[in-house]
């Protein structure tokens, strides 16, 4: 079957009620998670991830990954009309958003960006359509060997990336990695970590962990922090949603710049939403003729970063299916819960589990057209309703991570795991160690392990096995590149924050 | 030049190299390399020395950083994230003993009125609401066999 025939078997699974409701709940979800600062995606997705497990693989990945790109939608309401990021891409949308709001056009600036969404989310299907399945023809040629390496390079260009400092995302990533560890060892069988607890024999489940460390503590942390913006009065009737024919020119050329920059931002590990849309808000403001009105209300700053994050969010799924490779945290989860129905992302993920796969891609182009209608039409209700949630938003967080969590295996160890996961992550986040490191070691930890033994005892113990690929050398160089650059961009960091020192 | 590194950042460091040596520990008598190929204590030895290191780097990065540490303080200044953490473990400790529903209940009256200090009316109301919906979605819908606890005997009637 090619491409098209099987989209069009994804649609017959998309379509089926009870997969459309899912997806609508998830978009619906996802917008609310998006425009309520406090929460993000990647906390939401861990929160639900655990409650999706009697669903059964297709609802609960339609969900899930309505739940991740409508966050991008969402996260546009709070920053236009507060001035606040609801999710950390959006903080890019504040420049030019917020301030066509104090203008007098925020339904303008929330038309454009729901438009540029649209077709960054519409486009980076059509993009994750051809290219998934190509590369993981490509993957299929994968050895021990090359698994390592590619694996090797995810690690080295997600942590890099991330955070303030390497040193403590490499800490973050061995944290992840050691827990991973836990359990019967894959190839001798041999129980390690266990401490003689037949409990551990099948690992500690990252379900938990990622539940504690992503969902509840940022609800710690905004106690302390508490984000208490004021809405901007608007007129957010339909009707002064739509820009005028001058305005879609003039957002045209950065939607479809956007759209590239986004999508191929998401295929590469630990790139984010958030570099992404500064990518792209800073290379409209390079090809501007008006470079003096960005930050001022600027159309072009407002669409291209917006098309950006959504592209982004397709792109992900790219390495994540075809490879088993996440992009980042919220692809790293989506990786979890493939894995937690027995699903392994891979080569043939796109042939063998047709209809989860194909009915996924199918449901994104049928997420977003709910997602660009919700956000024109409906953004007073949800403005409302985002009024009416937040003064209960951590109760309720609280309460259905609990049932979440418990609703995985029945155990309430588990509960107590997920707090004292929250205190670890809140306390993570105090010392500026990032946790997205920490749960691609939990997930990919016991592969890269598995990969580097079965590649050691191919070669008889030689580390020529990688030299010696040419495919291998070509994963090592862009792990070496990733690390250079990391040490680069932070020693540059450096220099800003002494810059700033003597001015102060 | 003026030290920054704080005490957190120190039970940190040590908190990592005891990381370290415990994958040493915890796998001592696993073998290395088994029959030329590597055995499970190989990986293990590769994370130890690489905790280690890093270890090693971030006292150094701490150590010569001109920037003061936002992490001199770690811990909360306000009460409500204690009282959101510390109903979470009450909640542990009900769970089983006297149901999930009844828990909820419970620390959802607490948790409206004490935390998020809503009035009497919008606390009661806000708590039996969550209590009968996380019921219905998760019991009914979802079918998840939840702790009754103390009502057992009502479900076994």
């Amino acid at each position: 079957m090619d491409v098209f025939g099987f989209l069009i078997q994804g649609f017959g699974v998309a379509l089926q009620p009870a997969n459309l409701a899912f997806c609508a709940f998830g978009v619906i979800v996802g917008t609310l998670v998006g425009a309520l600062p406090g929460i993000g995606p990647t906390g939401a997705i861990a929160m639900l991830l655990a409650a999706t497990y009697k669903l059964g693989p297709t609802a609960a990945m339609i969900m899930l990954a309505g739940i991740y790109y409508g966050t991008q939608y969402g996260g546009t309401i709070t920053a236009v009309l507060m001035g606040l990021p609801g999710e950390a891409s959006s903080v890019v949308t504040i420049f030019d958003g917020y301030a066509l709001a104090k203008q007098g056009k925020a339904g303008k600036a929330l038309g454009i960006a729901a438009i540029g969404s649209f077709i960054g989310g519409t486009v980076g299907v059509i993009g994750l359509m051809f290219l998934g399945p190509a590369l993981a023809n490509m993957a299929l040629k994968f050895g021990p060997a090359e698994y390592f390496t590619v694996l090797l390079m995810a690690f080295s260009m997600v942590t890099s990336f991330a955070g303030k400092s390497m040193v403590r995302g490499f800490i973050s990533l061995c944290l992840g990695v050691s827990i991973s560890l836990v359990g019967l060892d894959v190839i001798t069988g041999l129980p390690r970590f266990t401490f003689g607890h037949p409990s551990l024999y099948g690992g500690i489940d990252f379900l938990p962990i990622v539940v504690g460390l992503f969902g509840l503590s940022e609800i710690i942390l905004n106690f302390e922090n508490p984000e208490n913006g004021t809405l901007i009065k608007a007129d957010l009737r339909l009707s002064k949603m739509f820009p005028s024919k001058s305005e879609i020119k003039e957002a045209a050329g950065p939607m479809a710049r956007g759209t590239v920059i986004g999508f191929l931002s998401g295929t590469l590990p630990g790139v984010g939403a958030t570099l992404a849309s500064f990518l792209s808000y800073g290379t409209e403001k390079l090809l501007s003729k008006h470079p003096e009105k960005f930050g001022k209300g600027s159309i072009a700053g407002l669409a291209g970063p917006e098309t950006a994050n959504n592209a982004l969010t397709c792109g992900a799924f790219v390495p994540m299916l075809s490879m088993g490779i996440p992009a980042g945290a919220v692809s790293a989860l989506l990786l979890g819960a493939l894995l937690m129905f027995g699903l392994h992302p891979g080569p043939t993920i796109f042939t063998e589990q047709s209809n989860v796969v194909w009915g996924l891609i199918a449901s994104m182009y049928i997420g977003n057209v709910m997602l660009v209608v919700i956000n024109m039409a409906f953004v007073p209700v949800l403005v409302w309703v985002m009024d009416k949630i937040r003064p209960y938003l951590s109760t309720v967080v609280l309460f259905l991570s609990i049932f979440g969590v418990y609703s995985f295996r029945g155990s309430s160890t588990d509960i107590l795991i997920m707090t004292i996961a929250g205190i670890v992550g809140y306390l993570m986040k105090k010392m500026d160690f990032p946790q997205a490191p920490v749960i691609l070691g939990i997930i990919l930890g016991s592969n890269i392990e598995h990969n580097l033994r079965m590649a050691l005892t191919i070669s008889d113990g030689s580390l020529d096995i990688f030299i010696k690929n040419p495919l291998c050398v070509g994963f090592l160089i862009a792990t070496l590149f990733s690390l250079i650059l990391g040490i680069v961009m932070q020693l540059g960091k450096g220099k800003t924050l002494r810059r700033d020192d003597i001015e102060v | 030049m003026r030290i920054r590194v704080t005490l957190p950042e120190l039970i940190t460091t040590a908190v990592i190299f005891i990381f370290a040596i415990a994958l040493l520990v915890l796998t001592r008598g696993m073998p290395i390399m088994d029959e030329g190929s590597p055995g499970p204590r190989f990986f293990p030895l590769i994370l130890a020395i690489a905790f280690a290191v890093l270890d090693l780097l971030y006292l150094l990065e701490r150590f010569f950083s001109k920037h003061a540490s936002n992490s001199a303080i770690i811990f909360p200044k306000v009460l409500k994230p204690y009282l959101y953490v510390g109903s979470a473990f009450v909640i542990v400790l009900l769970w089983e003993r006297l149901g999930a529903v009844p828990t909820i209940l419970i620390t959802g009256l607490f948790q409206f009125r004490v935390i998020e200090s809503l009035s009497w009316e919008k606390t009661i109301i806000a708590s039996l609401v969550m209590s009968v919906f996380t019921y219905v979605l998760f019991q009914r819908v979802l079918g998840i066999n939840l702790p009754a606890g103390l009502f057992t005997w009502l479900l076994v009637r």
